[in-house]
């Protein structure tokens, strides 16, 4: 890591000398912080003024296009999930977050990140240590959100708390970084292949005709269209095809990776 | 910003002045979170399908929790799923070895699908296979078994109501 900033090891590790998956926390890290999140329920009735009948406008006013995600809950059953990708709505612009509400929903829940599609990044993959340590409630950080109780056990009263680990942005590629594309049709591309073997979390956005960024869906038809492929070596070629939506098309291949802590391996049969 | 926290700013970058993103740590935002002592927080299942969602009947559709696990937490939680095809089935007439949230599993026609949805409630995170049939021509069952998916799941310390 740099030179500077803060390591928490893990204990019985030396955080001047340990590997990132000896650390509970680095401040080098590239984590996602979320700058807004907002919930409306029973939108069609509940008189909010982000909601003008059709869409919900949620003023993010982060100056620049951010990284987010939108959650619905059907009325009966009561059920949630991550707003499809690839679909028409929500979409970005650098002011706000819109999402059309075509249907009626119990509850949609938006949650915008800091961090901006318009400006590419890398970030070098560091491995896990593929175990967990056991948590030691003596050892670490945590800050808490003002007005809550530094010694509560509830995680969400958090802004930072070493218990705790966020997925990491891996890159950000944009437009400047496409190419012409093999599928043809004056389409460009914007590829990505780590040599990390194992998917990773791929998200693809691009401007549209009417200046708003939309999410684009998984081997879609039509333009922003993502497609991962796994590759004979284990690794995935990570493609975003674009075409040429607006005067000034803009676009953004977002990669992220796991958190630095091992999953649960689960085996299960249906 | 408030007046208390950590901000680490960026190397040539003062932190009493930077900018938003030219900070690596500002406490201004709460920082996404996976509880890392909590076993359901980050998920690797291998679901395999020996047996074969009912098919439903003809022009109607049918749903059914084929794997679910008590997410523990007294709210519904935000959760991530990323979805890849190991073993297709074999009725399987697309490529799709991978998606978020949902997959088509298996299809014969447009309206003639299996479909994965990975979804919660305040109390599980449910893994919904939907099963459509139509009477259009072409149309056919669109068994799944023998076929193998893994997913990956995220279940955040986030609630969908803050």
């Amino acid at each position: 890591m740099a030179d500077y900033g803060i390591k928490i090891s893990q204990p019985f590790y030396d955080a001047t000398k340990s590997a990132d998956a000896n650390l509970l926390f680095s401040s080098s890290w590239p984590t996602m912080p979320i700058a807004i999140e907002k919930t409306y329920t029973n939108i069609l009735y509940s008189g909010d003024t982000d909601f003008d009948g059709t869409t919900i406008t949620l003023n993010h006013n982060l100056g620049f296009v951010p990284f987010y995600s939108v959650w619905t809950t059907t009325f009966s059953p009561r059920l949630t999930s991550r707003f499809p990708p690839g679909s028409f709505s929500p979409t970005a612009d650098a002011t706000n977050i819109y999402t059309d509400v075509s249907n009626a929903l119990y509850q949609i829940h938006v949650t915008v990140y800091n961090i901006s599609l318009e400006t590419s990044v890398e970030y070098p993959f560091i491995k896990t240590s593929g175990t967990t340590a056991p948590y030691d409630n003596d050892f670490g950080i945590k800050i808490v959100k003002e007005g809550k109780d530094i010694s509560s056990t509830d995680m969400r009263d958090f802004i930072l708390h070493s218990r705790c680990q966020s997925p990491q942005v891996l890159t950000i590629k944009t437009e400047a970084d496409a190419v012409t594309s093999s599928l043809g049709g004056g389409t460009r591309d914007i590829l990505y292949t780590p040599t990390v073997q194992t998917p990773l979390w791929a998200f693809g956005f691009a401007k549209n005709v009417f200046g708003k960024w939309r999410g684009s869906g998984y081997y879609a038809q039509s333009y922003p269209r993502l497609f991962v492929t796994p590759n004979t070596d284990g690794t995935y070629t990570y493609k975003l095809n674009i075409g040429s939506e607006a005067a000034n098309p803009k676009a953004a291949l977002v990669i992220l990776r796991d958190p630095m802590f091992a999953s649960n391996i689960i085996q299960a049969t249906y | 910003m408030a007046d208390y926290g950590i901000k680490i700013s960026a190397p040539g970058y003062d932190a009493r002045t930077a900018e938003n993103l030219q900070l690596l740590l500002n406490m201004k935002y709460p920082i996404a979170k996976l509880d890392t002592t909590n076993g359901v927080s980050f998920r690797d299942i291998t679901l395999t399908f020996v047996n074969d969602p009912p098919e439903p009947a003809l022009d109607t559709s049918n749903s059914l929790t084929v794997y679910s696990f008590a997410h523990g937490y007294n709210y519904v939680p935000q959760m991530w799923s990323m979805i890849t095809m190991i073993t297709p089935p074999a009725s399987r007439t697309i490529l799709e070895p991978y998606n978020q949230d949902y997959m088509t599993l298996a299809q014969t026609t447009f309206a003639d699908i299996a479909m994965l949805y990975i979804r919660a409630d305040a109390t599980n995170i449910n893994y919904i296979v939907d099963k459509s049939r139509s009477s259009l021509p072409g149309n056919g069952p669109n068994p799944l078994a023998p076929c193998v998916i893994k997913v990956r799941t995220y279940v955040f310390v986030q609630d969908i109501t803050s």
